[in-house]
C-alpha cells in the first residue's frame, strides 16, 4: 500500500514538473530590441524572439546610392560598403539574424542601414525579360555587338569601357522598382506604353525618366525604349537606338519554323486534334472565322495580331509534352482534366499552365480549356470561350447524311436501360420508335428492309453492361449515366450527356457503333424533337 | 546489514532515476545539435550500469561486513556513482558501515507467520465471472458515453445532426446558373462526405446564418466537431465536409479548393432543400490546408462587391502561404486570420516575402482591390468595417499547429467572429463552450471498447471451444510432469517471502536465477535502450525513406492502389524495421546467452542452464497436429472476432447516436471501404512490429520475476519512449530555437517533414497501450499471436481512417 501510495505522488510529481516545464518554455522566448538606425540617425525599435519577426520599412537611400540591407558592423567606409555583412532580408528582421550579436546581458541590438555607392558606369542598359517584350538574350546579345560597332565607328573603345546590358525579370511594377533600385540604369528596352508605366510602376516622365519612344523592335515585337540618364553617351546611343531599331528601320529576320515569342499581339492555340476532343479542323476553321469576327468587334485590328490555331495529335502525354517543348502556345482546346496526372500531361499547374476549365461545349462533347499565358489578349479570349460565347462555334456542324442503299437489309439496334434511375418507360421508347421511324424513312431508309430493334436492358447497371457488351451488336443506347464506360467497361464510339428523360437529368445518350446508321440515329437523339420525347413524364 | 541494505537500494534506484535523467539531457543536448550528448549518454549508461552493479552487491550480501571481492565492487560502483550524486553520498555511507545494526537482533526473535492453506476455489456462474461484469460494464459505458456525446453534440437536441453524401447529380442538377461567373458541378462520379447540424431555430420563415466547415490535410470532419457544435448552438446551420482523399470522401485529388465549392454551390442553388439556410448569410472556416481551401472559395465566388460575393464571412486558420495571400485582394467578405504562436511550420516562411508578419499586414492592407497602407499589426484588432465587408483581423493564439482546433482561445474567436460578421448574435460568450464534453464521452467510449473486446475475449476463453488455447498452451510451454513456466498461472514472480532479514529465496527456476545476474541485467536493458533509441532515431529517416520511395502515393492529384495511405507510409517503414530489429534482437541475445552458457561449460566445465523456453510461448499448442492447426484457427477467429466486435461497436454507436470513439487525435470511426481496402495492405507489413512486440514483451520482459504490473510498465515505456523521445528532441529545439529539429529532412531543400512529427502525438499513446493490451491477451490466451493481430488490425484501422489514403475506390 504504502509503496502504491509513494508511486502515485511520484508519479503526481512528475505530471506536475512536465505541467510547469510546458508552462516554463516561455523563458526560452528571449525578447530582443531591435534598433535601427540610418545615418546616425533613430530609425525606428521592433521588437523580436524566436517566435516573432519585425516587418521594417527600407530606408530612402541617398542620392547616387541604393539601399543595401542592414548590419550589425557600426561603422564602415564607403570603400568597404560592398563588404559589409547584412542580415538576409532587406524588409524583415528576424531574431537568429541578430541574436549572435547581443553583448553581455544587454537586450538590445542596433542595425545599421548599409548604403552602396552606385557603380559609375560607362553605359547600363536595362532590358525586359519576360515574353511579352518579345525581346531574348540572343536579341541582346546580337543588340551588344551592333552596339559596340556603332560606338567603335564614334570612336569609342568599348571593349575597355564598363558598358552593362542587364535583363530585369518580374511584372512592369517589380522590374521598374528593382531598376530604380539599381539607380544606375541610362536606358530601358522592351517595355510599354508611358501610361502602362504610370500605371503599373507609377513612373511618371520627367520625374522616374526623361525620354520615352515607341516603335522600337530590338526582338519580334515593337516596343519603347526609355531614357533614364541624361550623360552624353547615353543621348548618343540612346538616338542609334531609334535609327538603328525604330520605325522604318529592317527588323531583324524571323525565323518562320521557329516557336512564335510572346508579345501582347500575339495569340496562339494549340487543339486537340484526337477523336476525344470532338474537334475537327472543319470545326477549327470555324472558330477562327469567328474569333476574328468578334476581336474585330472588339476593337483589334486582326492583322496587328499574330492569331494561330495549331493542331497537336498523340495522346495525352505526348502531345502535352510537344506543347511545352514549343512553349508559345497561349490556350489549349480540348484535352481533358488530366493535363496535369505526372502519368498523363504532367503540366504543373502555376509552372506550365495558370488554369484548366471545363464543361466547355466542343465538337458534340464537354472538354476543357487552358489558359497558359497571361497577356490581356490572351485573357480576353480566353473569358469569351469560357463564358460560353464560342460555343457555336466550337459546335460540332451538321453533316450532310448520305442516303443509304436500298436493297441492303439493314439492322439497327437501339438499346435502353430499363431501370427507375434511366427514366425511361416502354411507352416512352415506343414514341421514340414511331418518330425514329418517320425520321428514318424521311432520309431514305426503306423501313420495308430495316429490322429497327428497341431492346431493354433489364437490371442494374453491374447486371446490364455485360449483357450489352455480350449482344455486340447496339448501336446506341440510352439512358444510362456518366459510368457506363467506367464501371460498366462499355466501350464506345460518342456520347452527349445532360439529357432528361422520363423524370430523370443527368441521362446519357451512347453511340457504340461506329457506322453510318448508329451516328444518324444518334445525331437524330439530340434534335429536339426527340429530346421532347425522351423527356416525357408520367407515362 | 539491514541499514546497509537500505542504503544500497536507495543508492540504486537513484542510479535508475539519474540513469533516466541523463538519457533525457543527451536528448535535450541532441536537440541542440551540441555533441555534449554523447558524454551525457555515456553518464546514463554509467549510472544505469552501476545501479545493476549496486543492486547484485546488495542481493549478495549475508553480513554487514562485504568479502573482499564484493567490497571491491562496492568501491567501484561508489566512484562511478559520481555521475548520480545522491547515490555517491548513500554509497559512500554504506561502504564505511560495518557496524551491525541493532535491528537485526530483534527480528532474529520474531516468529514465523505461519502460511495459511489456500482457499478451495468455488466455481461461480459465467454471468457473475469477473469478465463477464466486467463486458456488461464496458458496454453499459460505452452506450451512456454516446448518449452524452450525443447530448453535447445535438446541444441537449437543439440541434439536428445528419449525414449526406454529395454527388455529380446532386451538383449537376441543382447548377441552375453561375455563381458570379463560375461553374462548380463535380466532373466525376466521386462522392463527398457531409454532416449538417441544423438547428431547430433555423426554418424556412426564419433561415439562418451558414457556416461551412472544412479540416486540413489528413484529418476528418469529426475532428471540426467543435467548431460544428459551438457555432449550431449559437443557432447558424453548419456543414462540415470530408476534403478529397480523406475520411469518407471518394473523390481523391486535390482539385480546386479541395470540393467545398462544389458543396456551397449546391446549397446555394437548392432552394428545395435548403430554405432554412440564409443565402445572404454564408460563412467557411477551414484549419490549416482548408483555411488555404476556403481562401480560394470565398475568392473564387467574391463576384464585383460584397453585396454579390457568395461567401460573407471567411476564418482562415493555420495558413499563410503566399499562393493564398495572392487571393486576398480578390476577396469581398469580412475575413479573420488566425496563425498559432507555437506553429511548427512557421520555419519554412522566414523571408520578407513569406514570413507571418508580412503575410498578416497583407491581409489587413489588400482589402477589396485596394491598399489600406498599414505598416504594423496589431493582434485581436478589428480593422475595417462589418458593414461593407472590409472587416479583417488577426489572432495569435498560444497553441501549436495540430492542438489549434481544439484549443479554447482559438475556438473562441472564431465563434465570436461569426456570430459577429454574420449576424447570428446568439448572446452566448465564444468563451462559453461544451465540445469537449463530446470529446470526453467519445474518449470514455474508446477506453469501454477496448475494455469491452478483453473481458470478451476473457469471457469466451472460458468456454470449452476456445479454452482448448490456453490448454494448448500450457502443454506447449510445460513439459510433461513439470510445473508451468513462469507468467501464465498469474503467479508471476510472486515467490513465497520469508521474514527473516527481509531476504528472498532464490528460485527453483534456473533460468530466473540467471535473469538476476548484472550480466543478464546489462544486456536486458541495454537491449530495451538500443532499441528505443533506433526507433527514436529512425522515424523521421524513415518517414523521408517514405516520400522518395513511394513517390505517387504522395501525390495527392493521382489515383494508386500501391500504398495509397501517404502519412501512413512512414508508419509502415517504421514498424517493418524496427519490428525486425526487436526480432532480431530477441532472438539473438537468447542464442547468444544460451551460446554464452555452452561456451562456459566447454571452458570450465560447470553444467549449462539454457533457456529455450522462452521460444515456447511463440508456438501455439495443441493435441496433435490437428489440435494445433484447430488452436491456429481459433486464434484467428478470436482476433478477427475482435476486431469485428470492436468495429462493430463503433458501428452501433454511430447508428445509435451519432458518435463514434475518439479522443483529440486518438479516433476509431465506422468503417468505409475505401479505408478498409487501404488498411488490408499496410496491416501484414506493420504486423511484425506487433508480433515482435508481443513476442519480446511475454516471451522476454515477461520472464523477469516481475510483478504483472511492472511487466506492463515496463512493457509500455519501453514501446513508447522512444517516440516520446522524437517529440522531446523536436520540441526542446523548437522551443529555444524557433525552429523544429525536424522541419526539412536533411536542409532547406530536402523534403518537409514536420508534418510527420504531428503524428507522433497519436501513436505514443497507442504503442504506450499496445503492450499492456498484447499482455492481456497473452495472459488470457496463452500465445502471443492474439493480442499481436487484434491489436494490429484495431490500430491500423485506426490510424489509417484518421488519415488520407488516393485508392481509386468509389
Amino acid at each position: 500500500m504504502k509503496k502504491h501510495l509513494i508511486a502515485a505522488l511520484i508519479a503526481v510529481l512528475m505530471c506536475l514538473t512536465a505541467l510547469c516545464g510546458c508552462a516554463g518554455v516561455r523563458a526560452f522566448e528571449k525578447d530582443l530590441q531591435v534598433v535601427l538606425n540610418v545615418n546616425g540617425q533613430y530609425y525606428g525599435c521592433y521588437t523580436v524572439n524566436i517566435f516573432n519577426n519585425a516587418v521594417v520599412p527600407e530606408p530612402e537611400p541617398p542620392a547616387d546610392k541604393t539601399f543595401k540591407g542592414w548590419t550589425v558592423w557600426e561603422s564602415w567606409t564607403d570603400e568597404q560598403a560592398d563588404e559589409v555583412p547584412v542580415i538576409p532580408n532587406t524588409g524583415l528582421v528576424r531574431y537568429d539574424d541578430v541574436k549572435d550579436y547581443v553583448k553581455d546581458k544587454n537586450q538590445s541590438v542596433t542595425l545599421r542601414a548599409v548604403f552602396v555607392p552606385i557603380p559609375k558606369r560607362d553605359l547600363v542598359v536595362a532590358w525586359y525579360n519576360r515574353s511579352v517584350s518579345g525581346i531574348t538574350q540572343a536579341d541582346m546579345d546580337g543588340f551588344k555587338t551592333n552596339l559596340y560597332t556603332y560606338l567603335t565607328t564614334q570612336n569609342y573603345t568599348p571593349e575597355s569601357m564598363d558598358i552593362v546590358i542587364r535583363g530585369y525579370t518580374g511584372q512592369v511594377g517589380d522590374s521598374c522598382s528593382a531598376i530604380a533600385k539599381d539607380g544606375d540604369v541610362d536606358i530601358m528596352l522592351g517595355w510599354s506604353s508611358a501610361s502602362n508605366l504610370q500605371q503599373q510602376a507609377g513612373w511618371i516622365k520627367g520625374e522616374n525618366y526623361i525620354d520615352h519612344v515607341g516603335k522600337i523592335q530590338v526582338g519580334s515585337t515593337a516596343r519603347y525604349a526609355t531614357r533614364l540618364t541624361d550623360t552624353e553617351l547615353c543621348n548618343l546611343v540612346y538616338t542609334w537606338i531609334q535609327n538603328e531599331y525604330g520605325e522604318g528601320a529592317t527588323p531583324p529576320p524571323v525565323n518562320p519554323d521557329d516557336p512564335i515569342p510572346a508579345s501582347e499581339s500575339r495569340l496562339v492555340f494549340a487543339w486537340y486534334d484526337n477523336s476525344v476532343s470532338g474537334l475537327t479542323q472543319t470545326i477549327i476553321d470555324n472558330f477562327t472565322a469567328g474569333l476574328n469576327t468578334y476581336l474585330t468587334a472588339e476593337g483589334f485590328n486582326v492583322n496587328d495580331l499574330t492569331i494561330r490555331l495549331r493542331a497537336y495529335g498523340d495522346d495525352v502525354a505526348t502531345s502535352c509534352g510537344k506543347i511545352m517543348n514549343d512553349g508559345d502556345v497561349d490556350i489549349m482546346l480540348g484535352w481533358g482534366g488530366n493535363i496535369n496526372d505526372p502519368l498523363k500531361g504532367n503540366m504543373v499547374e502555376g509552372k506550365d499552365f495558370i488554369e484548366n476549365i471545363g464543361s466547355i461545349a466542343m465538337g458534340g462533347k464537354t472538354r476543357y480549356i487552358t489558359r497558359i499565358t497571361d497577356t490581356a489578349l490572351v485573357n480576353k479570349v480566353f473569358d469569351w470561350i469560357e463564358a460560353g460565347n464560342a460555343a457555336d462555334l466550337l459546335a460540332k456542324p451538321t453533316e450532310p447524311v448520305t442516303p443509304p442503299d436500298p436493297s441492303e437489309r439493314k439492322k439497327i439496334v437501339v438499346g435502353w436501360w430499363n431501370n427507375s434511375s434511366s427514366g425511361l418507360t416502354a411507352e416512352i421508347m415506343t414514341a421514340v420508335e414511331t418518330e425514329l421511324k418517320t425520321y428514318l424513312s424521311s432520309q431514305g431508309y426503306d423501313l420495308t428492309n430495316l429490322d429497327l430493334v428497341i431492346r431493354n436492358y433489364d437490371g442494374n447497371l453491374a447486371t446490364t453492361a455485360p449483357m450489352i457488351i455480350s449482344d455486340a451488336d447496339v448501336d446506341v443506347v440510352l439512358g444510362y449515366g456518366v459510368n457506363l464506360k467506367s464501371q460498366g467497361n462499355v466501350d464506345y464510339i460518342d456520347r452527349i450527356g445532360d439529357i432528361k428523360m422520363g423524370g430523370k437529368t443527368g441521362r446519357y445518350i451512347y453511340q457504340l457503333a461506329d457506322n453510318t446508321d448508329a451516328k444518324l440515329v444518334y445525331d437524330w437523339l439530340q434534335t429536339d424533337s426527340a429530346k421532347a420525347i425522351l423527356a416525357t413524364e408520367g407515362v | 546489514m539491514y541499514l546497509k541494505r537500505k542504503l544500497l537500494k536507495a543508492a540504486s534506484v537513484c542510479c535508475y532515476v539519474f540513469a533516466g535523467l541523463w538519457i533525457t539531457l543527451a536528448a535535450c543536448f541532441f536537440a541542440l545539435s551540441n555533441n555534449w550528448y554523447w558524454l551525457f549518454l555515456i553518464f546514463g549508461l554509467i549510472s544505469l550500469y552501476d545501479g545493476f552493479v549496486i543492486t547484485s552487491v546488495r542481493e549478495k550480501m549475508t553480513q554487514v561486513k562485504l568479502e573482499k571481492k564484493e567490497n571491491t565492487k562496492l568501491l567501484v560502483c561508489w566512484i562511478l556513482s559520481i555521475v548520480c550524486p545522491p547515490a555517491f553520498i548513500l554509497d559512500g555511507i554504506a561502504y564505511f558501515r560495518n557496524t551491525e545494526d541493532r535491528l537485526v537482533t530483534v527480528r532474529e526473535n520474531v516468529e514465523i507467520e505461519e502460511v495459511k492453506p489456500e482457499k478451495t476455489i468455488v466455481k461461480k456462474p459465467f454471468y457473475r465471472a469477473k469478465p463477464f461484469i466486467t463486458m456488461c460494464v464496458a458496454f453499459g459505458m460505452i452506450i451512456i458515453a454516446g448518449f452524452t456525446g450525443m447530448c453535447f453534440e445535438t446541444s441537449g437536441f437543439s440541434v439536428k445532426v445528419s449525414d449526406f453524401t454529395l454527388t455529380h447529380d446532386m451538383t449537376y442538377y441543382y447548377n441552375n446558373g453561375e455563381i458570379n461567373g463560375k461553374k462548380f458541378v463535380m466532373e466525376k462520379d466521386t462522392t463527398y462526405a457531409v454532416t449538417m447540424y441544423r438547428p431547430k431555430s433555423a426554418t424556412e420563415e426564419k433561415p439562418a446564418a451558414t457556416v461551412f466547415v472544412l479540416p486540413g490535410f489528413t484529418r476528418t470532419k469529426a475532428t471540426m466537431s467543435q467548431y460544428c457544435m459551438e457555432l449550431s448552438r449559437r443557432g447558424a446551420v453548419v456543414f462540415c465536409m470530408d476534403p478529397g482523399g480523406q475520411g469518407s470522401t471518394t473523390e481523391t485529388s486535390t482539385t480546386g479548393a479541395n470540393g467545398i465549392e462544389y458543396l456551397v454551390q449546391y446549397v446555394y442553388n437548392n432552394t428545395d432543400d435548403f430554405k432554412f439556410c440564409d443565402k445572404n448569410r454564408f460563412g467557411a472556416v477551414g484549419h490549416s490546408a482548408g483555411g488555404g481551401n476556403v481562401c480560394t472559395l470565398a475568392s473564387d465566388m467574391a463576384g464585383a462587391s460584397f453585396k454579390e460575393s457568395v461567401i460573407k464571412s471567411l476564418y482562415i486558420s493555420g495558413y499563410i502561404k503566399t499562393s493564398s495571400a495572392n487571393k486576398y485582394k480578390n476577396l469581398n467578405c469580412n475575413a479573420a486570420m488566425s496563425y498559432a504562436y507555437y506553429d511548427e511550420g512557421a520555419f519554412r516562411y522566414q523571408t520578407d516575402t513569406s514570413a507571418f508578419e508580412v503575410i498578416s499586414l497583407r491581409f489587413i492592407n489588400e482589402v477589396s482591390g485596394n491598399n489600406n497602407g498599414y505598416d504594423k499589426v496589431a493582434y485581436d484588432y478589428g480593422y475595417g468595417d462589418m458593414s461593407d465587408g472590409t472587416y479583417r483581423i488577426v489572432h495569435r493564439e498560444k497553441t501549436n499547429h495540430c492542438f489549434e482546433m481544439y484549443d479554447r482561445e482559438s475556438i473562441k474567436n472564431t465563434i465570436e467572429f461569426f456570430d459577429t460578421s454574420l449576424g447570428i448574435n446568439s448572446g452566448k460568450s465564444g468563451s462559453n463552450q461544451i465540445w469537449f464534453g463530446k470529446e470526453f464521452s467519445n474518449g470514455i467510449a474508446l477506453a469501454a471498447a477496448f475494455t469491452f473486446i478483453i473481458s470478451l475475449c476473457a469471457v469466451l476463453m472460458k468456454t470449452p471451444f476456445f479454452a482448448t488455447l490456453k490448454a494448448g498452451a500450457a502443454k506447449a510451454k510445460t513439459p510433461e510432469g513439470a510445473s508451468p513456466a513462469n507468467g501464465l498461472d498469474g503467479n508471476a514472480g510472486n515467490a513465497v517471502m520469508s521474514a527473516v532479514g527481509g531476504a528472498k529465496p532464490v528460485s527453483a527456476n534456473a533460468a530466473a536465477t540467471r535473469h538476476k545476474t548484472v550480466a543478464h541485467k546489462v544486456i536486458f536493458w541495454s537491449c530495451l535502450l538500443l532499441t528505443a533509441i533506433i526507433a527514436c532515431l529512425d522515424y523521421i529517416p524513415l518517414a523521408n525513406l517514405s516520400i522518395e520511395i513511394f513517390p505517387t502515393g504522395n501525390s495527392a492529384s493521382v489515383f494508386t492502389y500501391t500504398f495509397p495511405a501517404r502519412m501512413i507510409n512512414a508508419i509502415l517503414l517504421w514498424a517493418a524495421i524496427n519490428g525486425t530489429i526487436g526480432l532480431v534482437i530477441f532472438f539473438g541475445t537468447t542464442l547468444i546467452e544460451n551460446l554464452y552458457e555452452y561456451i562456459v561449460f566447454k571452458v570450465k566445465g560447470i553444467k549449462p542452464e539454457y533457456d529455450w523456453d522462452k521460444f515456447k510461448a511463440i508456438k501455439i499448442g495443441g493435441n496433435g497436429p490437428t489440435g494445433v492447426v484447430l488452436n491456429v484457427l481459433k486464434t484467428l477467429l478470436l482476433a478477427f472476432g475482435a476486431f469485428g466486435v470492436f468495429y462493430f461497436l463503433v458501428q452501433l454507436s454511430y447508428w445509435t447516436f451519432h458518435q463514434d470513439f475518439r479522443f483529440m487525435l486518438i479516433s476509431a470511426a465506422p468503417l468505409n471501404a475505401r479505408m478498409f481496402v487501404t488498411a488490408l495492405e499496410y496491416m501484414p507489413i506493420i504486423f511484425i512490429f506487433y508480433i515482435s512486440n508481443s513476442i519480446r514483451l511475454n516471451c522476454s520482459i515477461g520472464r523477469e520475476g516481475w510483478s504483472e504490473w511492472k511487466v506492463m510498465l515496463v512493457g509500455a515505456l519501453a514501446n513508447s519512449v522512444g517516440l516520446a523521445f522524437i517529440l522531446l528532441i523536436n520540441y526542446v529545439c523548437y522551443f529555444t530555437t524557433g525552429t523544429p529539429f525536424y522541419g526539412y529532412y536533411g536542409g532547406p531543400a530536402g523534403n518537409e517533414v514536420w508534418l510527420y512529427v504531428n503524428m507522433v502525438f497519436g501513436l505514443v499513446v497507442m504503442m504506450f497501450l499496445l503492450p499492456i493490451f498484447n499482455r492481456l491477451f497473452y495472459k488470457l490466451t496463452g500465445n502471443v499471436w492474439t493480442g499481436a493481430i487484434a491489436c494490429c488490425m484495431i490500430f491500423i484501422m485506426m490510424t489509417i481512417s484518421a488519415s488520407v489514403s488516393y485508392i481509386p475506390m468509389y
